[in-house]
């Protein structure tokens, strides 16, 4: 890895918390104690969490630690009450992130109708291991800043769902406005509408009929981007086979559409629209016994602009089972096979249009002793990916992990984990790479009610061999207070 | 009397509406049942949907935000725009516009160091291009497990809304599970997933910066300039 000559960021608004969010937990909590006058402290569900922890990053050339905290309080309530609420206050610093947030909810659960508002708002920080954004200086032809990726965020939700015995439907939408401390033609405030309906009704006995659609609507105020809407539209037709199996039958439109071309960003997708079609199958045994199959079918087209996101199709196939062993253990796994074929490639070295894919990955989960005094599980994950362009980079990932769990009381428990994981790929231009990564935690957990304690050491080491040698390691030593009275 | 009539009247109503409310409990049980799979199949642990996107979230993560974003940059400036200034593009453009017969032997140094300057670009090029084709593996794979997630998500929601309308009760827990547990951690990852994103996708369509694009359109024109004058002297070659 290269030295970091670039400054790190050091926004001007550091230490600047704006007065909305400052002033958005107590206006929140007010609000919710103004829409339950009635009810006490013993109505609320209470969660509160305190966590420090000491965290590093050092590789050939950057080094960073950090004391990082996390404190979270939630409260939930009141109990009973058709009108429930909850509050929910954040503070996160950890190597790439300081966060702050302040969420709450309004739920009004009647017998067939409920309708839900959600307000939020969030203050982001880059953390110290945070890469600036950059973009080129025209003049220079230089690497620089493209201004402080210090963000607020705000955004409110309401929705509607209504339950009837044949039918159900679902209206929600969702307006969000992301801020940042210094907007430029990179980096810009960004205003987004979401809204979505979705219904589905029995058609006779057996089979259920649903439409889905979704309408985005995005807003950029400066970016050196368009702004732009997504209309996606999905049926959806399900069935039971028997007792034991079902089948899904789902076909899926979306466009998306730009208002100016001219002003569209290089990274941005342009005008287009996909197409998809698949059908689902689901078998459900006694006990943990699943069987899941999906086939997909997907073609994307967009508007030709220039050279990139070509059209192109894509065929999906997975897999997905459950299986009980002997002796309370386990047995998850899944295998998926997925292709893309563009109409053409763009034989260019330096364009990178989607190209043809291949991809294969599966992975096997086997866990014994859920519940017990003795807890193991063993992970493995392996993916093949081949991507073809001008010549073909192939990549090859073997991921395999143990852990050990032991409960010796129920108020005492430690884990072990231990995951290893290894890369491998092998480029067309030439040049073989090669990654490994080992991690390990241990995890000792102490909850006398209503208590919980957990002590945690992480540590994990990359090795990538890639013309040179370049090696990195993370640690992280911590401890965590739960309350929940 | 009324309550004498009507007891068998009572009595078939209760024997028709039994076998329904019995079917009723067992479709209630069946989705109960399929709501807990996915949410194992959708949680954070374990193979769980969520824990695979948050990997590969970590992972595009550790490479853009812990220094190949940053590498990357010094890269292109060093091997790529650096090298670019070293470039006498008019005088290659002249040569290739008119070639001329015979070249005096100090042109003939001037137009071999450009070729070689080219040359050593387009390796560079490439070498760019292997760095980047990680970055477009994961961001790729960030993308289908986000959609993936997603479709999961609508899966348990139309499950929910299924329940909800069997019986209320059982799904209280699992409307709990989705609000408290799935979509906090779920939010989260989409936001850093967002932001990192972002990044990536300016860094996949490099070539694309407007600082760039002239220079880059520039060298390919120059490169085509060198192929046409090496096809002119192979062909007149004595």
């Amino acid at each position: 890895m290269a030295s970091r000559s670039l400054p790190s960021p050091a926004p001007a608004g550091r230490d600047r918390v704006p007065p909305s969010i400052r002033a958005a937990g107590p206006l929140l909590a007010a609000a919710l104690l103004a829409a339950f006058p009635a009810a006490t402290p013993a109505d609320w569900d209470t969660e509160a969490l305190v966590g420090f922890s000491h965290q590093g990053y050092e590789s050939d050339s950057t080094r960073e630690t950090l004391l990082a905290h996390r404190v979270e309080v939630r409260v939930l309530g009141p109990a009973g009450s058709p009108l429930a609420g909850s509050l929910r206050l954040a503070r996160r610093a950890d190597l790439t992130l300081d966060a702050l947030s302040a969420a709450a909810s309004l739920d009004h659960l009647g017998s067939r109708l409920r309708l839900a508002l959600d307000l939020r708002a969030e203050r982001v920080e880059p953390g110290p291991l945070t890469a600036p954004l950059l973009s080129f200086d025209p003049d220079s032809l230089t690497a620089q800043e493209a201004g402080s990726a210090a963000y607020d965020q705000a955004g409110a939700g309401l929705r509607l769902d209504w339950t009837a015995l044949l039918w159900d439907a679902r209206l929600a939408a969702d307006w969000s406005r992301l801020a940042y401390d210094e907007p430029s033609s990179d980096l810009s405030d960004t205003r987004e509408l979401d809204l979505e309906a979705a219904g589905g009704v029995a058609l006779g006995e057996l089979t259920r009929l649903e439409l889905d659609v979704d309408i985005r609507e995005t807003l950029y105020d400066q970016r050196r981007a368009s702004d732009g809407q997504e209309l996606a539209a999905a049926l959806r037709l399900s069935r039971p086979l028997g007792e034991r199996w079902s089948l899904a039958v789902a076909g899926e439109l979306s466009w998306r559409a730009v208002r100016d071309v001219d002003s569209l960003a290089t990274y941005e997708r342009p005008d287009g629209r996909r197409r998809r079609l698949g059908v689902e199958a689901d078998w459900l045994g006694e006990g943990w016994r699943e069987l899941a199959l999906a086939l997909d079918w997907e073609r994307e087209e967009w508007r030709d602009y220039p050279g990139y996101f070509g059209d192109g199709a894509s065929l999906a196939l997975s897999l997905q089972a459950s299986w009980p062993l002997g002796g309370g253990g386990r047995l998850e796994g899944w295998f998926e096979a997925a292709a893309f074929d563009p109409d053409t490639l763009s034989g260019d070295v330096w364009i990178l249009r989607r190209g043809e894919e291949r991809r294969l990955e599966g992975g096997l989960w086997w866990r014994h002793g859920e519940g017990g005094r003795w807890l193991l599980v063993l992970g493995l994950m392996a993916e093949d990916l081949s991507l073809r362009d001008v010549g073909e980079d192939r990549f090859r990932l073997l991921r395999g992990e143990v852990e050990l769990g032991w409960r010796p009381r129920d108020a005492l428990r430690a884990s072990a984990r231990l995951g290893l994981d290894s890369y491998a790929s092998r480029y067309a231009g030439g040049g073989d790479e090669t990654e490994l990564g080992l991690e390990g935690s241990l995890e000792l957990g102490w909850s006398p009610r209503p208590w919980e304690c957990v002590l945690r050491l992480a540590r994990e080491r990359r090795h990538s061999f890639l013309e040179d040698v370049a090696s990195s390691e993370d640690w992280e030593t911590g401890l965590e207070l739960r309350w929940h009275p | 009397m009324l309550r004498r009539l009507n007891m068998p009247m009572l009595a078939l109503l209760l024997v028709g509406l039994l076998p329904g409310l019995a079917a009723a409990d067992e479709d209630a049980r069946q989705i109960e049942r399929r709501l807990v799979r996915l949410e194992q199949r959708m949680s954070g642990e374990g193979a769980g949907e969520l824990r695979r996107y948050g990997h590969s979230v970590e992972q595009l993560e550790t490479i853009l935000e812990k220094g190949e974003y940053l590498h990357f940059r010094r890269f292109v400036e060093e091997r790529i725009v650096a090298r670019w200034r070293l470039v006498d593009a008019m005088f290659v453009m002249q040569l290739a516009s008119a070639p001329p017969s015979e070249l005096a032997p100090q042109q003939v140094v001037t137009l071999r160091e450009n070729e070689l300057h080219v040359q050593r670009i387009h390796q560079s090029l490439r070498r760019a291009r292997r760095l980047l084709a990680r970055v477009e593996k994961l961001h790729s794979e960030t993308r289908r497990r986000a959609a993936a997630l997603e479709q999961m998500r609508r899966q348990h929601q139309r499950l929910l809304a299924d329940l909800e309308r069997l019986a209320p009760a059982a799904a209280a827990p699992h409307r709990d599970w989705l609000a408290g547990t799935f979509t906090p951690q779920w939010r989260t990852l989409r936001a850093r997933d967002r932001v990192v994103g972002e990044k990536a996708e300016r860094l996949l369509r490099w070539t694309e910066e407007p600082a760039l694009r002239p220079m880059l359109r520039q060298l390919n024109r120059v490169t085509q300039a060198l192929e046409r004058i090496r096809r002119h002297y192979q062909a007149h070659r004595p």
